[in-house]
């Protein structure tokens, strides 16, 4: 009896020795949250979700998820739903590790409503210009979209940047009548064509539609609303940014750099050195207008990035400064300074415009860049092939929200259906991809692995890229030279983002709009100099403040924080 | 026409010079003058109303004669973003200096070579030079950037590569130092203005009449007599007319040129930044057509003035060669 | 040609001939050289460009540049098209007009001359700004979607008739037009008949400027122009040269401006573009300047 018992307790304590050394090791899941609880959606679209765990530091990621309902909505491992009938049905989630904790969706899967006449919809996008198949894949779109939104699509591609922003910024002041148009804060600018009433107002369409809000989340749909007001809806990619160098892949293998041991700016002076003695030929740093390590500041800038005004990107304090003449930025112009007089940055550096060019020249080791996912991947190829080192953390700013939206000109005849067209960007992957790429079997070739192939008359006559320029990109197909963990690899991206407490501030210059012109050309004047360290510093720096105090600078920043600490108030931001 | 009658002789003789009678007689002048008019009229005329969006902040209201009408008056305020910044003066002075020079340059160097053209013994070689002068006029600024830029990049540029290091000599950062730029400006300018401006002035002499050359032949005058006494005061109507128009624009700086040229390059913007580039730079994508609406007419209206000034000198002088 | 005799006997010097033709030798020079060095870098390797600079020579030669042209094909050809049609019926149209408003401006017993003269000159120098010029050519006479409106806003250049107007007055004696008055021929006859021939020199000239006008524009298509079909050459080539720079100037904050500039032609092909672009009109000039050079030799009497 006494040796049973011992046996059973010596079994207990190697079972529970077993059991805690192998909770040492895991962390248990406790609760799994959907991005969305309830769905709503048209057939034949789809929409991708994704679960949030609890505790974060969870190592039971693993989820199934399985539907209650095939003929109404299906669902795959990734969890992207897919409908397919007119119904109701429920997604439920399984954590694979334990099946105690799940949760579910419901899904409400809705017929278009599909208008008895016709309507031919005007939009314009920027491009590198119209496509030679442009009407051939618009007559695809209608045949698809027919039993849908019975539309047509007149789609008008100019070309980057002036032809496009001279033509719709006309278009738009005389009022001219079209429905679709793109516009972002480098093209056709979002803010002031939104201020001066030339945009729709989206918020009633958004709440009728909820699929464009359920896909890019509140937050960052509310990243570019103006006051509340959503005139626009930015295109779904990487919502974050962060910056870093690109390095040289051979360099990088010839000198055995450890690249996971480079975090900051400083741990690349060593090897600059080197390269600056030991190879001839090479300069060590390429910096070019804005391309230049001043970006590791990341400021976070209220206005555009030659607008003086910033915050820290820390969340910790809301007070407004001059970012141009910040100690931080002073002691950045020292050290680019340094550099350039060391001979790691090229002589003629100031009046270099192209940085993708001067990338392909083989002549420069690193290169200062906005990194994601895949970018070294991306930037290489032409006999250069590129590493990316991260320096700064994602964020997830305004800089984001603003770079590729679509809009409603405000004398359009056609607002609702233009809208429900634009949703179906987001939503149906078959017209994202037709204007993607064209029509597939002609102007592409899908591979075995998913990914497509470009055919020779897609690239003549109607050649995708920049797919990033509307709708929902996760929907895009891949391209053969892509990873196929691209859009995994992005929504992990996506989520390591700080969201910074700016994000959804959009600065009226209205008020100051002289001071912040004038202003403007003072930063153009100087900032190539400073930002490439050619010119002395304090000097340049000196008449730089002093050119800006004459125009109007403090105003600026005055006017800034006042608006920033109302809307702070406003939308209870509190730091 | 009952009571022009009974009012005796001075009101027919008004009516002689009145509208409806110069119609009835002179009709066929009148006629010839009809499309360029109507074309004016609706190219230029009509679109003069918006000249109002200059004084007013506008808004978008459901058309462009609605948001036209329903837009606040803001006054002058359109006008302070470039009255109120520290570059106004330096880019009003570079405008006028530049296009002084240009003027000046424009009118003596294709009058001279136009003559000289017109007098070398080999027409064929004047033809010939005459076709390959003319030649810059073909490309757009955004070309002659591109070879300015062959020329004068720091690191390998025409200049820098393939004269001075040859010589020894150290290579200049062009695009920094600002002491070159007049200098190069003004050659572009000249480069890809002169051949055009020779043609017209050829084109004046050779409608002159051949009779005046013999004549002071004949009377024994030098070859620099006949272009001083004959050729030059017949061209005089032209280069009046050439040089206030030229005046007529001496706020609008050739934009091209400045914009492109100098590749927007900051620590030179003190010799090259004018007028315009100044405002396209600041209106650049803020599509505030108020503001370029005030800009324009801030042009004009100094244009307007300097022009009227001008001509009425030139009327004083000598009425025919007045441009109105 | 009693006038060539003239000449002969009524020549420079020697020295001051000879001196004048190394003049214009080095103008030729200084004329030339950048238009082959445009010329040389269209068809020189991207990669040697890279690595010498730019240069005269070809270091690596290679038709790239046109290969890309070819392949782009029917959109440049198409474009080509337009820009031919709407120079030829815009330069014909515009002579028609410019000359025909110039004509009573120059005849000194046109009692409104100067009112007229204003009337265009106004223009010059005051206008109402883009957004209410597109409006007209919209809403008021709407031929935006046509090919007319690359050729309408044209029609009447006030520089260009300032300069015809002089024409006339050097050119045609007050007493011509008095003698074909007595001989009974009306306004137009005379003009029609007798200025006009007797202007060719100055027709040619206006036409050629009228020519490049129409030619060289991209600034109606830019503005105007939603169809592709009615784009011109000089649009297309504004596009892609343009791109880069303006890019580079104006979007500081686009997130993507690699990915665009990654997918530009390169230098050779915009050199390229640059050099199709000039051509047809380089190989128009001689045809004008025959009219010069009869210009030149017949003199104004001889009509």
């Amino acid at each position: 009896m006494k040796k049973v018992l011992s046996v059973v307790l010596c079994v207990l304590l190697v079972l529970s020795l077993s059991i805690s050394s192998f909770a040492i090791s895991s962390v248990p899941v406790k609760t799994i949250t959907p991005s969305a609880s309830s769905l709503t959606m048209n057939i034949g679209t789809s929409m991708g979700t994704s679960v949030t765990f609890s505790p974060a530091n969870t190592t039971q990621k693993l989820v199934k998820y399985s539907t209650s309902n095939k003929k109404v909505a299906s669902v795959n491992g990734d969890g992207i739903i897919k409908a397919a009938g007119a119904g109701s049905a429920v997604i439920s989630i399984i954590s694979s590790s334990n099946s105690k904790v799940k949760a579910t969706i419901k899904v409400t899967v809705k017929k278009y409503t599909v208008p008895k006449k016709q309507t031919t919809l005007t939009m314009t996008m920027i491009g590198s210009k119209q496509e030679a198949d442009t009407a051939l894949v618009m007559k695809k779109v209608e045949a698809y979209l027919k039993d849908k939104l019975n539309v047509k699509v007149n789609l008008q591609v100019y070309a980057y940047t002036d032809p496009y922003t001279t033509k719709v910024n006309t278009m738009l002041a005389a009022g001219e009548s079209f429905d679709v148009c793109f516009t972002s804060s480098w093209a056709a600018n979002y803010y002031t064509n939104a201020g001066s009433g030339y945009f729709t107002e989206l918020n009633g369409y958004l709440k009728k539609y909820p699929a464009i809000t359920q896909i890019l989340g509140k937050e960052f749909l509310s990243g570019s609303a103006i006051d509340g007001k959503n005139y626009g809806v930015p295109t779904n990619k990487e919502q974050v940014h962060n910056w870093g160098y690109l390095l040289k892949k051979d360099l990088v293998a010839k000198y055995k750099i450890d690249t996971t041991k480079i975090t900051k700016m400083e741990d690349l002076e060593s090897w600059f050195a080197k390269i600056k003695a030991s190879e001839p030929g090479i300069t060590p740093l390429l910096a070019v207008t804005m391309d230049t390590p001043f970006k590791f500041l990341d400021w976070d800038n209220l206005g555009d990035d030659d607008v003086p005004g910033a915050l820290y990107s820390d969340n910790k304090s809301s007070k407004v400064i001059n970012q141009f003449t910040a100690p931080e930025s002073i002691a950045m112009y020292k050290k680019l300074r340094s550099y350039y007089e060391k001979g790691w940055i090229a002589k003629d550096a100031a009046t270099m415009q192209n940085t993708t060019e001067m990338m392909k020249t083989n002549k420069y080791f690193a290169v200062e860049s906005s990194l994601k996912p895949g970018k070294d991947v991306e930037m290489s190829g032409g006999g250069v092939d590129w590493v990316q080192v991260d320096i700064t953390k994602p964020v997830m700013s305004n800089r984001e929200t603003a770079g590729a939206l679509l809009a409603i000109p405000a004398a359009s005849k056609n607002k609702e259906i233009a809208f429900r067209f634009i949703e179906t960007l987001y939503t149906d992957a078959t017209v994202k991809n037709l204007f993607n790429y064209g029509i597939e079997g002609v102007h592409y070739k899908v591979n075995a692995d998913g990914r497509i192939t470009q055919t020779q008359t897609g690239i003549d006559r109607f050649n995708g890229k920049d797919t990033w320029r509307f709708g929902d990109s996760f929907k895009d197909l891949l391209r053969d030279s892509e990873d196929l963990q691209k859009m995994k690899k992005f929504l992990a991206y996506n989520k390591a983002g700080l969201p910074l407490k700016s994000l959804g501030f959009v600065f009226d210059k209205t008020p100051v709009e002289t001071q912040v012109s004038a202003c403007k050309n003072v930063i153009q004047t100087y900032y190539k100099e400073l930002f490439v360290g050619a010119a002395d510093v304090d000097a340049t720096v000196k008449k730089m403040s002093d050119e800006l105090d004459a125009s109007g600078v403090n105003d600026i920043l005055k006017e800034m924080q006042s608006q920033y600490d109302k809307w702070c108030a406003k939308v209870g931001v509190k730091y | 026409m009952d009571s022009a009658t009974a009012l005796g002789t001075p009101a027919v003789k008004k009516k002689k010079n009145g509208l409806l009678y110069q119609l009835r007689t002179n009709w066929p002048l009148f006629a010839m003058l009809t499309p360029g008019v109507i074309i004016l009229i609706i190219n230029n005329y009509i679109p003069m109303f918006g000249i109002i969006i200059a004084f007013k902040r506008y808004r978008f209201f459901g058309s462009f004669f609605e948001s036209l009408i329903q837009s606040d008056w803001i006054g002058l305020k359109n006008f302070e973003f470039f009255t109120k910044t520290p570059y106004a003066f330096q880019m009003t002075r570079n405008t006028l200096l530049y296009n002084a020079v240009f003027i000046v340059l424009g009118l003596i160097i294709p009058v001279f070579f136009a003559i000289a053209l017109n007098e070398i013994r080999s027409k064929r070689l004047s033809k010939l030079y005459q076709s390959f002068i003319f030649l810059p006029y073909f490309l757009s600024w955004i070309v002659v950037s591109y070879l300015a830029y062959s020329l004068f990049s720091i690191e390998s540029g025409f200049i820098n590569k393939n004269i001075l290091a040859p010589l020894g000599i150290a290579p200049v950062e062009w695009y920094s130092e600002s002491v070159y730029w007049p200098f190069i400006l003004v050659f572009f300018q000249l480069w890809k203005y002169t051949g055009y401006n020779v043609v017209v002035y050829l084109a004046a002499i050779s409608g002159i009449d051949p009779e005046y050359y013999e004549a002071a032949e004949i009377d024994g005058a030098t070859k620099w007599q006949q272009i001083r006494l004959i050729t030059i005061p017949l061209l005089q109507n032209l280069m009046i007319i050439l040089t206030l128009l030229a005046v007529g624009r001496i706020f609008n700086a050739d934009f091209g040129l400045f914009y492109n040229v100098p590749r927007n390059s900051g620590s030179i913007s003190s010799v090259t930044m004018v007028i315009d580039t100044y405002v396209y730079n600041a209106l650049r994508n803020t599509n505030n057509i108020g503001m370029a609406s005030a800009a324009g007419t801030y042009q004009a209206v100094i244009g307007c003035i300097t022009v009227f000034t001008a001509n009425l000198i030139v009327r004083k002088i000598d009425k025919e060669s007045a441009l109105f | 040609m009693s006038s060539i005799d003239q000449k002969k006997q009524n020549e420079i010097g020697f020295v001051s001939n000879l001196l004048l033709n190394f003049m214009f030798l080095v103008c030729v020079v200084l004329c030339v050289a950048p238009l082959l060095l445009v010329i040389a870098i269209s068809v020189t390797d991207e990669k040697a460009i890279r690595d010498n600079g730019y240069s005269f020579i070809p270091a690596v030669f290679s038709s790239k540049g046109y290969d890309y042209l070819l392949t782009a094909g029917d959109a440049i050809w198409h474009a080509y098209g337009v820009s031919i049609f709407v120079t030829v019926v815009g330069t014909i149209l515009s002579l028609f007009v410019i000359c025909m408003y110039a004509y009573p401006l120059s005849r000194s017993n046109f009692k409104y001359k100067n009112q007229f003269a204003f009337f265009a000159f106004f223009t010059m120098i005051f206008g109402g700004g883009l957004v209410p010029w597109y409006i007209v050519y919209t809403q008021m006479v709407p031929i935006k979607n046509t090919i007319w409106i690359l050729i309408v806003p044209y029609l009447m250049n006030t520089w260009f008739m300032m300069i015809m107007r002089t024409f006339y007055k050097t050119t045609v004696p007050e007493s011509i037009i008095e003698s074909a008055r007595i001989d009974g021929a009306g306004e137009f006859r005379t003009f029609f008949i007798i200025v006009l021939p007797l202007c060719k020199a100055g027709l040619a000239t206006i036409g050629l400027f009228c020519t490049l006008n129409y030619w060289n524009d991209y600034y109606l298509p830019l503005v105007f122009v939603s169809d592709s079909k009615n784009y011109n050459i000089q649009y297309l080539m504004y596009q892609t040269l343009n791109m880069v720079q303006n890019l580079l100037s104006s979007s500081n904050q686009a997130m993507n401006v690699n990915e665009i500039l990654a997918n530009l032609p390169s230098e050779s092909v915009r050199m390229a573009i640059a050099v199709i672009s000039v051509g047809p009109i380089v190989l128009a000039y001689p045809f004008f300047q025959k009219y010069f050079i009869k210009g030149l030799t017949i003199g104004a009497v001889k009509g």
